[in-house]
Parts: structure tokens; sequence; C-alpha cells
């Protein structure tokens, strides 16, 4: 094992890994949430185009989509009544949240380690993110 | 909820094209062809090109977001914004696609990656912030001069960045000690285990929250300055900080695009074959470029960049 300038010495005690089963599980994690996002936004793009009413591209390109399904009741009460759109924003924000769950799977598997500061911090950026939006989104919706 | 936008749309090619076909359907085919089929085919086009830019930002190494805001706002006629929150979509999927794979080699440093993106995340949240102040104001083509100049420069800084494959001699900072970041990785070429430790820690965090106001604010991952971060200032090898940017770009462009969304920027229609096209593009790319060479990359794609940049800022100035 070679050494390379400025990195520990074994007296160093170089701070373990994560076990090879949290990389694997959030690669896994990562691959079913594109997965899951692609087969929503591509089935239900074409189910929209399908659907979608008489209306020039530049109104379409200029149209807020997934506005009336960003509320949980809003969200819901689509994919009830098997709206396009709704299935769309849902595979939009499938997608958002994928790395959004990487970070706290990893929070856990620090936490699981005795890396309780790495754990802290992952939690700090999950905070960091609520906070950000939760005072941001109001101004804006 | 933001403000109804004037779209430019009117006067793109894309459109221009479209309406074309959509007044005179039926010339050509005797009957008309159905309003789905024409906006089908206007998706199929945004794909493919989507794969395009996917591809050229790939070989560029410089991701898909860089091409793709550009193209879209050119040929397409669609609104910065707009673009901006197409192209985010796309930057993770992307992200996403390469990342599992660094996972799965034990490539990227999730200690590092997750202590940096608590700079990262609140920097892109800052510029998603700034790009709904800006385009409130109706400064949008000052965003479109700025991306060009971005993307001017960027071109001169990938051609003389001389990778070093393993850092020498570098003095772990006070942070890195605490927080042991630290790591290590089988090097496949090289055939033996490589240690190492980051070193300036505080220069880099402030690095890192200036690469998430960059993303968030042009709908690219950032991957440039967090890689120049990476290595020039915490002095990973070059491995570790391409597969640790690529990890911390996913959550870092999630909090710009979540912004974007909630203020109605993500067109999920736009966004759906944007995200798979950039994301194939970027495959095929990754599988094309070990058989050019830097010389081949340079001579095709500087003169793509080159001219996406200069077109971008005429538009902003007033150009077409």
């Amino acid at each position: 094992m070679i050494h390379e300038a400025g990195a520990p010495d074994v007296s160093d005690g170089i701070v373990g890994e994560l076990p090879r089963v949290a990389y694997t599980h959030m690669a896994l994690l990562l691959r079913i949430g594109l997965g899951v996002s692609l087969a929503l936004l591509v089935g239900s793009t074409l189910a929209y185009v399908i659907a979608q009413p008489d209306q020039s591209l530049s109104s379409l390109l200029n149209t807020n989509l997934a506005a009336p399904f960003l509320s949980l009741t809003g969200l819901f009460g689509g994919l009830a009544t098997g709206s396009p759109e709704a299935f769309l924003t849902l595979g939009v924000l499938v997608l958002i949240a994928t790395p959004v769950a990487r970070v706290a799977l990893g929070a856990y598997y620090f936490q699981r380690n005795g890396e309780r500061i790495i754990a802290a911090v992952a939690l700090i950026v999950l905070i960091l993110l609520l906070v950000g939006l939760l005072l941001i989104g109001p101004y804006i919706r | 909820m933001a403000p109804p936008y004037r779209s430019p749309a009117d006067w793109s090619y894309a459109t221009r094209a479209f309406n074309l076909a959509d007044s005179r359907r039926g010339i050509f085919l005797g009957e008309p062809l159905p309003h789905h089929v024409l906006l089908g085919l206007v998706l199929l086009l945004i794909l493919l090109v989507a794969v395009g830019a996917g591809l050229v930002g790939s070989l560029a190494g410089l991701g898909g977001g860089v091409v793709l805001v550009p193209v879209l706002v050119i040929l397409f006629g669609v609104p910065f914004p707009y673009a901006v929150g197409a192209s985010l979509i796309a930057v993770l999927a992307t992200s996403i696609t390469t990342g599992s794979t660094y996972l799965q080699e034990r490539l990227a440093n999730l200690r590092i990656g997750m202590f940096l993106e608590i700079a990262t995340v609140p920097g892109a949240l800052l510029g998603a912030t700034l790009i709904l102040v800006l385009v409130n104001h109706n400064l949008e083509p000052a965003l479109l001069v700025a991306f060009g100049a971005l993307l001017l420069l960027s071109i001169p800084g990938s051609l003389t960045l001389r990778r070093e494959e393993l850092p020498q001699g570098v003095e772990p900072d006070g942070w890195s000690r605490k927080l042991h970041l630290e790591g290590s990785y089988h090097d496949e070429r090289l055939g033996r285990e490589v240690h190492y430790r980051a070193g300036r820690t505080p220069p880099t965090l402030g690095l890192m929250a200036g690469a998430g106001v960059v993303s968030a604010l042009f709908g690219i991952g950032g991957g440039v300055v967090k890689v120049v971060a990476l290595e020039k200032e915490m002095r990973l090898p070059m491995k570790v900080s391409t597969a640790t940017s690529n990890f911390m770009i996913g959550v870092t462009v999630a909090a710009g695009a979540s912004i974007l969304l909630l203020a109605g920027y993500v067109n999920p229609v736009l966004a759906a074959p944007v995200a798979v096209g950039t994301a194939i593009g970027a495959y095929f790319g990754s599988l094309l470029l070990p058989r050019l060479t830097n010389r081949q990359v340079r001579w095709i794609f500087i003169p793509i960049l080159a001219i996406l940049a200069i077109e971008l800022i005429l538009q902003g100035v007033g150009l077409p």
C-alpha cells in the first residue's frame, strides 16, 4: 500500500470507510429514483401529447403546467383523475427528491457507522434545503 | 406565482417551423395532420437536440446544461428561466446516471461531498432566487450576456487545465483533520490503492457556494467550478474530484430546481424530452470520448461552444 504525500500514516488511524453495502444501497436508490422518474416522464408526456388540446407551441412552452399539482391535495386529486400533467409533475418531483433521499440515506449510514459529525452535517444539508424552501417558497408561489 | 412571461418563442426557428407546418397542414399530405402529431414531432425534435447537447457537453467536459440552455434559447426560443428549469432537470437526470456508477466504484468521497454540500445548497437557493429577481425586473438580457461570457471564458479554461493525477505534498488543515476529510480508492490504471487527504477546506467552501449560485442561475451542474475547487484547492486526486463533484451536483441542482418548480419555470412537458435526450447523449459521449483525441475534441466542439456563446450575447444585447 502506497501513501501519497499528505496522506495519513497508519498511525493516524484512517477513519473507516462506509461499508460497501452503504454505497450499493445509495447507488440502488439513485437508479430506482431515476428509473421511476423517467418512466413517469416518458409515459405521461406521450399521454399528454395524445390528449392535449389544440394550443400553440409558444403557449405550451409558457404554461405553468405543474402549478395545480404542487400541493398534496392537488397532486393526489390529479393522479386520481388520471391527469397526464399530474403524472408529469410527479415524475419531476421524484427526480428532485431522489438526491435528497440519498443525503438522508447517507446520514443514516454515517450514524450507523459511528460518524456522528458527518451524519449531523448531512442532516444540516437537509435542514438548509427545507428551511430555504420554506423561507423562499411563500414569496414565489 | 411568477408573473406571465413574454416569450421570445414567437420568433424562434422551431416555432416558425411549427406554425408554418400548422398553417399549411394538409397541403402536402392531402388531409390535415393532427395537432398532437405536430406537437409530438416538436418534442421529438427537442429530444434529438438534447441528445446532441448531452453528447457535445460530455465530450467537451462541460456537462449537458452548458450546451442545452443556449440551444433551447436560440433554436427553440424557450425563455431563459424555462430553459434553465428544463436544463436543471436534465442535469439532475445525467448526474444521477453517472453518480450511481461512481458510487458503486467507491470513487466519490461521501464525507467530503456531504460536508461541501453545506455550501452548495444555500448557494443554489440563492442563485435560483437571484434568477427570479432578475427576470421579474426584466433583466433577462443581462443573464443571456452573462451566460454567453461564462461560456466564452470556460473555453480557454478547459483547454489549459492540466490535470494532476495524484497531488503531492498536501497539507491537511484543521477542518480536514477534525472532520477526517480523507479517503482511499483503488486506482485501476496505477494498479494500487491510493490514500489522500484534503487541504484548504475554508476557501473550497467559498468556491462551492459560488458553484451553487452559478448552477441555479444558469441551469448547469457547475461541475467546472466544483472540479477545479476540489483539484486545485483541496488537492484531491483527479478521479476523486470528478466523482465527488458529480456526487454533489445532485442535491445542489435539486435545491435550485425546487425553487424554479415552485416559481413555475419547470415545464414538465419540456423537461421530459430534454432530460431523456441529455442523459442518452451524455451516455454516448462517455462511450465516444476514449476514441477521440483531445485535438479532435477541441476542433469539433470548441467552435460550437463559441458560436452558442456569441449568439447568446448577441440576443442579450438585442441583435438576434
